[in-house]
């Protein structure tokens, strides 16, 4: 091998060493400003998504709100374009850039090649040391070192792997629900009170049997909610939407909390219908929080004491009587059955919500139209399930994931009766189609295989009022006051009585009696037998729409300005 | 012959362009029309056959080259050549390195491969049997990017070599796992060179990629030396090959120019004063032979024990245990994989059937590839106890990579220059 430099004069070599030594430095500095320039613009563009500009969305929700406004069309064209042009630029640069960082790197490669070979002294392969004399010893120690490190690896990566211990749950265990009533008709879609002592008989006009009666601020359709020593239910007009709270021992109003402006709220509805009213959906609450949802898309949660926890408009729904399904909850998660438009336009979802946070757990869109029932979370046998009802279809989730399990095809019409559980079958029924009884135990479209039975006698069909069952009657109310008794094994018609008035108020089971509520009052107290038989009546004197809710030994129950509490003195 | 800066001037800019490849949606309320999404034609049979007949020529010229020729300026033309042909203009796939996987998952699974891949997966090994790792030197273009590059190669002391050369072992173990229970094709997936050859590719294969080459300047072919799997498989091919290079054409002079050059320590330098007594070598070695089934029997349960975090290398696996996790109530929100099972409308159970099938492979393969760690671990305990007298300096044909440097520094057979003072040219 030949030394480069003796073939160079000795001033011509040392002046190339200098030159490509500095240029080899000078195109360093090239490369690193490039490439911090080149790190600014990348984190600029990762984080300057046109898409999730805060103007285009304000002008997106705008567009939605007022889809035809061509000016506002023409606006967002304009922003999409801007932003656009701006993205490409940055990413014109960052080409351009690469480019550069390129050169200078190769200049730098070259110009240090260059200098290392002028530099370069002929080996001097005598003067090299030679391996150690224990080479063999000190590779077989490295590789026991690797070894040691492997196995380590191997157990920390089996440990670790290991399914971790589940999170003590910070939601309430099945006996604290059952010991409360925390949604809408109970906690596991059988609207069935576990006391032993159903309060019976009472008279709102006498006085009997009435713990105390407590004025309600707003009118409202949604049912009151119980844990422990509160009761908690909404109101709410066009103007002012609230949540309040109520002492179960006395009536005292606890605390009232008015919905405040929430970022991102859409326009309200146009019109809502007086009978479905500005709070017709249920709260739900798990003794830390209660949450509750409104027809304008407000969804808020409050700390039991009333502290706001978090806010969320949902958009406007598009549902032409009103928002009314009532929340439901299933371990840390508020579930909304948000139900709008048509089954094509892909408004429709099922939403959750941590209900300490406010999180959106996950969004399911569903193909389903507007509706009105309610969500209900059951416990079965092949394990929990969400139900919904929405015509045509009673389908439901896993209520941790939102995944659909089933779903089965046999509702007609608008959809206001929820779905019931009861005796391992779950219940959905609608006027012009059918009370179906389903057992919850498919997967994907069960409509041939999973009905256990059907009935289907249009004038014993409820349109608002949802079933009700003990798991060995099914109960039907229809708004007319058609009251029918089935047999559950086989969809068998027991008996059938008419009320002669108007009930709108779901039908409620507490300690084997039958709670029937009319529109105008009055109370029908019913035995659960394959016959006919009235135990008491009673008048809580007011106009009554809601269902009652029971705690212990005593019942809630909302009527057109007030919340009463009846139960033994 | 200096190519390198041409390599990396190519490499580099081409690396830009991989960056700028991302995706965005159309324009909001605009007349824009999406341009149809055009399917490729396959490769027809002429380009395969074209494919292996060029491996098969660039495999005899670098023997060639490297036996005959003795020529590294040949070797390095031959480089640039199989970077430009194998690397840029076939995207770096196909390769013998990943054709690894397919010949696994072949015989792991049954699948069906395709004739062109074996040809391609045994073509550079028959070759390794007779001549050594001619592949590595010359043709293959993840050794040629980085062997252009080479600037200033540091020693690595033999034992951290040695230590690191597991790594490969690992590797290879981990693909063909990967490979036979057809979950995943980690080679290619962390090719780290893969996005530098196809122009497009993450962010962070790229970086990979520049990252090994700026490493590759100080230490030289860092990925074929302690990392590429199929090197490892060529190693061993080479260990029963008839010729080695042979750095000196006739006596060897001891001159250790050619230690000197080898950036990659494969040289073998004589050791007929071995310090060791022999009795005592054969102490250890007998240990060490002792410990081998020990090894192999603690890398089959340690690889039992971490059957359960493999089985993650399988997407179904992992989508079946986050899908657990959502229901328990142990995770709470969705994935985007979790999302897309769903939407596909298929039972859970069947999800989790399928994985539940996939944990039992897995448990038989993890076993398996510790067991191959414990029989690399133990066989290279034993190989460092071998004792193996050499007189003069070797290429070590297991891990020599034919690159040619030896060739170029050594003096036996080159004619000296005459000094400009008459005396003895250095």
């Amino acid at each position: 091998m030949t030394d480069p430099r003796a073939l160079w004069h000795p001033r011509l070599a040392r002046l190339a060493l200098r030159a490509a030594t500095a240029s080899a430095a000078l195109a360093a500095g090239v490369a690193v400003t490039a490439a911090v320039l080149l790190a600014v613009n990348h984190v600029r563009l990762r984080l300057a998504d046109p898409l999730d500009s805060p103007e285009m969305k304000q002008i997106k929700t705008q567009v939605a709100a007022a889809p035809k406004d061509s000016s506002l069309r023409q606006r967002l064209s304009e922003l999409d374009s801007r932003l656009r042009q701006e993205h490409f630029s940055r990413r014109d640069m960052q080409t351009r850039g690469l480019w550069v960082l390129a050169g200078a790197i190769v200049v730098c490669l070259v110009c240090a090649h260059t200098a290392v070979i002028s530099r370069r002294r002929l080996p001097d392969p005598m003067n090299h040391a030679s391996p150690p004399a224990n080479a063999s010893a000190l590779g077989r120690w490295a590789i026991a070192g690797c070894t040691v490190l492997l196995a380590a690896a191997a157990v920390l990566a089996g440990w670790t792997t290991r399914p971790p211990a589940p999170p003590a749950p910070t939601w309430p265990g099945p006996a604290e629900l059952a010991a409360n009533w925390p949604a809408f008709r109970g906690f596991d879609g059988s609207p069935v009170s576990r006391t032993s002592e159903p309060p019976t008989p009472f008279d709102v006009r006498t006085g009997k049997g009435v713990l105390w009666k407590t004025p309600l601020p707003l009118p409202g359709h949604s049912s009151p909610v119980v844990w422990d020593n509160r009761v908690f239910l909404t109101g709410g007009t066009s103007e002012k939407r609230e949540v309040y709270c109520l002492a179960a021992d006395d009536g005292r109003m606890l605390w009232t909390q008015t919905v405040g402006d929430i970022p991102g709220r859409e326009p309200p509805p146009a019109e809502i219908l007086e009978d479905t009213g500005w709070a017709a959906p249920t709260p739900v609450t798990d003794g830390r929080f209660v949450a509750a949802i409104f027809p304008n898309g407000d969804l808020v949660c409050y700390s039991v004491e009333g502290k706001l926890a978090w806010a969320v408009n949902l958009g406007t729904p598009k549902n032409g009587y009103g928002h009314a399904s009532s929340l439901a909850m299933y371990h840390n998660l508020v579930l909304v059955q948000y139900d709008q438009g048509s089954e094509t336009d892909g408004r429709s979802c099922l939403l959750a919500f941590d209900i300490a946070t406010g999180r959106q757990a996950y969004r399911r869109p569903r193909s389903v139209g507007q509706s009105w029932t309610s969500p209900i979370v059951i416990a079965t046998a092949v394990g929990d399930q969400l139900i919904t009802c929405s015509n045509p279809w009673v389908i439901a989730y896993q209520p941790a994931s939102g995944t659909e399990l089933w779903r089965v095809k046999c509702l007609e019409g608008d959809g206001g009766p929820s779905a019931a559980y009861a005796g391992g079958l779950v219940l959905a029924a609608n006027e012009s189609s059918m009370l179906a009884a389903i057992r919850p135990d498919g997967q994907g479209d069960v409509t041939a295989s999973k009905l256990a039975w059907k009935y289907d006698e249009a004038h014993h069909l409820p349109n608002i009022c949802s079933p009700v069952a003990d798991g060995t009657r099914a109960y039907l109310l229809t708004t007319e006051g058609m009251l029918t008794c089935l047999s559950m094994a086989d969809g068998r018609k027991l008996w059938e009585h008419d009320f002669k008035e108007k009930c709108i108020a779901s039908p409620t089971l507490a300690g084997g009696l039958l709670y029937i509520f009319t529109e105008k009052g009055a109370v029908h107290v019913l035995a659960t037998a394959d016959e006919y038989r009235e135990v008491s009546t009673a008048d809580v004197g007011e106009s009554c729409r809601t269902c009652p809710a029971f705690a212990g030994d005593r019942m809630f129950i909302r009527t057109e300005k007030h919340l009463l509490a009846v139960g033994k003195n | 012959m200096r190519c390198w800066p041409l390599a990396i001037v190519i490499v580099l800019t081409l690396a830009g362009a991989a960056v700028a490849a991302e995706r965005f949606p159309p324009p909001e309320f605009t007349n824009h029309v999406l341009p149809t999404t055009a399917v490729p034609p396959g490769h027809s049979v002429l380009f395969d056959v074209i494919y292996l007949a060029a491996l098969a020529v660039a495999l005899a010229l670098a023997a060639m080259f490297v036996h005959v020729l003795r020529s590294r300026m040949a070797i390095v033309l031959l480089m640039v050549a199989s970077l430009a042909y194998f690397g840029w203009f076939y995207g770096g796939c196909l390769c013998p390195v990943g054709a690894v996987q397919n010949v696994a998952q072949a015989l792991g699974q049954g699948a069906i491969v395709p004739v062109l891949v074996v040809a391609v997966f045994l073509l550079p090994l028959i070759v390794a049997l007779f001549v050594g790792r001619a592949f590595c030197g010359g043709v293959c273009p993840l050794g040629a990017i980085q062997d252009l590059v080479v600037l200033h190669p540091l020693r690595v002391p033999s034992w951290l070599d040695g230590a690191l050369g597991l790594l490969r072992y690992a590797y290879l173990g981990l693909a063909v796992l990967a490979a036979a229970t057809g979950s995943a094709y980690l080679i290619c997936e962390y090719d780290p060179f893969l996005g530098l050859f196809r122009l497009a590719g993450p962010l962070t294969m790229v970086i990979a990629g520049l990252s090994l080459l700026a490493m590759g300047t100080f230490l030289a072919r860092p990925y074929c030396r302690w990392l590429c799997p199929y090197g490892l498989m060529l190693s061993w091919a080479s260990r029963f090959s008839q010729r080695r290079v042979k750095i000196a054409p006739t006596q060897c002079v001891k001159c250790r120019l050619c230690e000197d050059s080898c950036p990659v320590g494969a040289i073998q330098t004589p050791n007929d004063d071995h310090p060791i007594p022999r009795h005592q070598g054969r102490g250890v070695l007998a240990a060490m032979l002792v410990l081998l089934p020990v090894l192999i029997a603690g890398g089959a349960a340690a690889g039992r024990v971490m059957a359960p975090t493999l089985a993650r290398l399988d997407a179904t696996v992992r989508v079946a245990e986050r899908l657990d996790a959502e229901a328990s109530g142990a995770a709470t929100g969705t994935t985007e994989a979790g999302d897309a099972f769903r939407a596909t409308g298929r039972p859970v159970k069947e999800l989790q059937t399928a994985a539940a099938a996939l944990r039992e492979k897995f448990l038989l393969g993890s076993t398996l590839f510790g067991a191959f760690m414990g029989l690399a671990i133990g066989g290279r305990l034993v190989g460092l106890c071998r004792r193996k007298t050499r007189t003069g300096y070797e290429a070590d044909k297991a891990s020599c990579l034919a690159c040619g440097r030896c060739l170029k520094y050594c003096p036996v057979g080159r004619t000296a220059p005459a000094a400009p003072d008459g005396g003895d040219a250095p």
